[in-house]
């Protein structure tokens, strides 16, 4: 049980008469990356949106790094990083006094902040740009910056919304290496993500979401032999199990229309 | 954490001021000393006003402040907005509450952030019972006591903001919920209406009754206990902790509807399409697509469509002050007509500059269209321009016959309200294209900060321009019997004295003075143009 970073049970999020997550029941792992895959409004944004404690459930569990996300959100908010898909980065402020800001939000001092974001920033190749105004920066650049704050605080639950979009292959090797050794050091790497060469690269174990339902969950092979498609790449795989449950649900409207 | 929160905005206040152009910097000090100096002006003002009185100061007491507390209401309807901005919908919302801070830090944040408004009422009070206690001698004990009480109200402002937005986010639709507190103000200004309006019409002896009501406050005499201030600043800090125990409550519910992405986006209703029709087979119009941009906007924005209701209500109020035949009413029509020249050129400008804030980004986008930036310019301008002169010109139409206006006041009426709807309109898209930012998704950050202010202080000087049009008018075509006795009082001010002693001769100076206003506006619209054309768009 102590292994569990994530776990949700019966997790149920309504929008007034849309379904947006229905009865999600996963459970994640500390040391391992998880990629989320999904379709575009399949309920991705949502689900780690719940986690972070940003949105509350309709109904159903979730408990990460072992604080429930409805109940004990400051605890849980200095155990995880959160990387949201646009993030909010002030632009009239510099790299490095961002950084400070952050640092000192989640408890740092400057100096310790200081010093684990010139590793960040080194390891990003941010180094030479840190001292210049976020406003100036491409949208490579921010995605990184705002990386570098999720790491800086040393969280054991990373929960990424798309982490590699928008960077270019050598920031994205390094950040896909960079998300492994986290995990070789015990963090939860939860990704959302529709690059699935990420997620074929990097992830221990994959889910796949559609329409708001985990229709398959495991490593890349248990999914494949869920989607009865062996030996095929995890984007054959991907196709092939949204558009079954497309067509399940296509079948269902079709026997309600029928009847 | 407080120390940590303020310190990012330090930074960035540092950095903005930094990073403006030496122009912009003058302007804003510029800005700055004109308003440090009006206070100032306006105090020993006040004093000498004040002083003259002698012992009549004493009855004027009960008034006094009951004015310096009535902007307080006025601050309360749109307190509730900056509120709701700070606490539900500002952008770093999402970094906050991501962030491990205790609730108790983001609320006083948050709150701290959204009381700057009654920093005006603050201001404004201040500077009435201050002079009243310099004019009346009163020693330090007075100033403390005023201050308290200032402060107390200040804070049962802030309170009751607070709290009117947590329940309505809490218990209705969010959207509507929004809705309801930006139309606060167009419901308070309704009301306000409603009470003026049987004081000049229904009724001829407006300050009878208002003699009647000071008669009743002097009843209750004013005294210097020491528990007054003290009580309002202890009802201001208990409802402060009461909403904070609404916010540990409702704010995570509330929040979290209000961020809810409505997967069910709303269907643009059809009956609009007819806006877009309209503007495409207007002829001849510059950028026909911008224009119908910015209507379709008007229309489904609520906020935008609260600035529409607003207006008619100013058109309301001004057609109201051509009336009195009385001439005590005269002097307060005089002065209200100021005023609501001034609402106006507040609010025309203020569009204008959300306009071309509202942008951001998307400039970058309108840069690599084949269209020139002077047809953006054109199509920003009739986007506002038309709707707000609609605005006022069908309520002067509506009030024409209600009030027995003859064609003739009319006809002046609507010359009078289109000059300034133009001319605001002109000079805030003139002056928000020089201001526009083009890396900011922020519509508050959208343009630069000097954008606001340089647009405001344009329009008020062509008020002060028109108002003294309309003074020496009155003074030229008036014959010396049929002027009121108050006129010779106003015709002391030196300026005024001067337009009337030039005669004619004065019509070369308006003439000249709006000659020089719309070259000013025209040479802004061009580099704003220029500036839009050419410029560099990084970091987007």
């Amino acid at each position: 049980m102590d292994h569990e970073a994530i776990v949700t049970d019966g997790l149920k999020k309504r929008y007034g008469s849309v379904t947006a997550v229905e009865n999600l029941n996963l459970t994640v792992r500390y040391g391992e990356v998880f990629g989320f895959l999904g379709p575009n409004g399949a309920g991705k944004t949502t689900t780690i949106k719940i986690l972070t404690g940003l949105l509350r459930p309709t109904a159903g569990t979730a408990i990460v790094a072992g604080h429930d996300v409805s109940k004990d959100t400051l605890a849980l908010k200095k155990s995880i990083g959160y990387l949201a898909e646009n993030p909010f980065l002030y632009n009239q402020l510099t790299g490095r006094e961002f950084l400070r800001f952050c640092g000192g939000l989640y408890g740092l001092d400057d100096a310790e902040t200081t010093r684990r974001s010139e590793t960040l920033l080194e390891m990003l190749d941010l180094t030479a740009r840190g001292n210049d105004l976020i406003e100036s920066y491409s949208h490579g650049m921010r995605q990184k910056i705002a990386l570098v704050i999720t790491l800086l605080h040393e969280p054991v639950v990373l929960l990424l919304d798309e982490p590699i979009i928008g960077l270019d292959p050598r920031s994205a090797r390094r950040v896909k290496d960079l998300l492994r050794d986290r995990a070789a050091g015990g963090v939860v790497v939860f990704i959302s993500t529709h690059i699935l060469e990420v997620a074929e690269r990097i992830c221990d174990r994959l889910g796949v979401i559609h329409q708001g339902r985990l229709i398959a969950v495991g490593t890349l092979n248990e999914i494949r032999e869920q989607s009865r498609c062996k030996g095929s790449t995890l984007e054959d795989v991907f196709l092939a199990l949204t558009r079954e449950a497309e067509s399940d649900h296509i079948s269902s409207l079709l026997e309600g229309g029928a009847q | 954490m407080m120390w940590y929160l303020w310190r990012g905005k330090l930074w960035m206040a540092r950095n903005r001021w930094q990073n403006q152009p030496l122009v912009a910097k003058f302007f804003t000090l510029l800005l700055l000393a004109g308003v440090l100096g009006g206070i100032w002006g306006g105090y020993r003002y006040l004093v000498g006003r004040f002083s003259e009185m002698g012992a009549a100061l004493g009855l004027l007491s009960p008034l006094v402040f009951v004015g310096a507390a009535l902007p307080f209401l006025l601050a309360l309807v749109f307190e509730s907005r900056a509120v709701f901005c700070a606490f539900y919908t500002a952008s770093d919302l999402s970094l906050l509450r991501a962030a491990p801070i205790p609730p108790v830090t983001i609320f006083a944040v948050k709150t701290i952030e959204s009381s700057q408004l009654v920093l005006l009422p603050l201001t404004l009070g201040g500077m009435v019972l201050l002079a009243y206690g310099q004019a009346s001698h009163s020693g330090w004990g007075f100033r403390l006591w005023a201050l308290g009480i200032l402060c107390g109200m200040a804070l049962v402002t802030v309170a009751l903001s607070l709290a009117v937005v947590f329940l309505a986010i809490r218990f209705f639709n969010p959207r509507r919920a929004r809705g309801f507190i930006l139309g606060g103000a167009v419901l308070i200004s309704l009301a306000a209406l409603c009470l003026w309006l049987p004081f000049t019409y229904k009724s001829s002896d407006f300050f009878a009754a208002l003699f009647r009501f000071w008669g009743a406050l002097q009843s209750h005499s004013i005294t210097l206990t020491p528990g007054a201030p003290a009580g309002t600043l202890m009802a201001g800090a208990v409802l402060i902790g009461l909403d904070y125990w609404l916010y540990r409550r409702l704010f995570y519910y509330g929040w979290a509807r209000v961020h809810e992405v409505p997967i069910q986006l709303e269907q643009t209703p059809k009956h609009l399409h007819f806006l877009e029709r309209w503007s495409r087979s207007l002829p001849g119009l510059p950028c026909r697509h911008m224009v119908a941009k910015e209507w379709l906007s008007w229309a489904r924005s609520p906020r935008r469509l609260i600035y529409l209701l607003g207006l008619p209500l100013n058109g309301v109020w001004i057609s109201l002050l051509y009336f009195s035949k009385s001439s005590v009413l005269a002097v307060m029509n005089w002065i209200l007509f100021v005023l609501l020249f001034i609402l106006i050129s507040l609010a025309v400008a203020t569009w204008a500059i959300d306009l071309m804030a509202g942008e951001g980004r998307n400039w970058a986008l309108l840069r690599v269209m084949p269209v020139s930036m002077k047809d953006v310019l054109r199509g920003k301008f009739w986007g506002l321009f038309l709707p707000a002169l609609v605005s006022v010109e069908v309520v002067a139409l509506g009030v024409s016959p209600m009030v027995g206006w003859s064609w003739k006041t009319l006809l002046i009426t609507f010359l009078i309200t289109a000059y300034l709807v133009l001319s605001f309109a002109a000079s805030g898209i003139a002056v928000g294209s020089l201001a526009a930012n083009v890396r900011s998704n922020e519509p508050a950050q959208a343009v630069g900060c000097w954008g606001l202010p340089a647009a405001l202080l344009m329009s008020l000087l062509l008020v002060g321009l028109i108002v003294l049009s309309g003074f020496w008018s009155f003074d030229y075509l008036t014959t010396a019997e049929r002027l009121p006795s108050w006129w010779q009082g106003l015709r002391s001010f030196s300026i005024l004295n001067w337009l009337v002693r030039l005669r004619l001769w004065a019509l070369f100076i308006f003439a000249g003075a709006h000659a020089l206003f719309w070259l000013l506006v025209r040479g802004i619209w061009r580099a704003g143009a220029r500036r839009l054309e050419r410029m560099e768009v990084t970091g987007v």
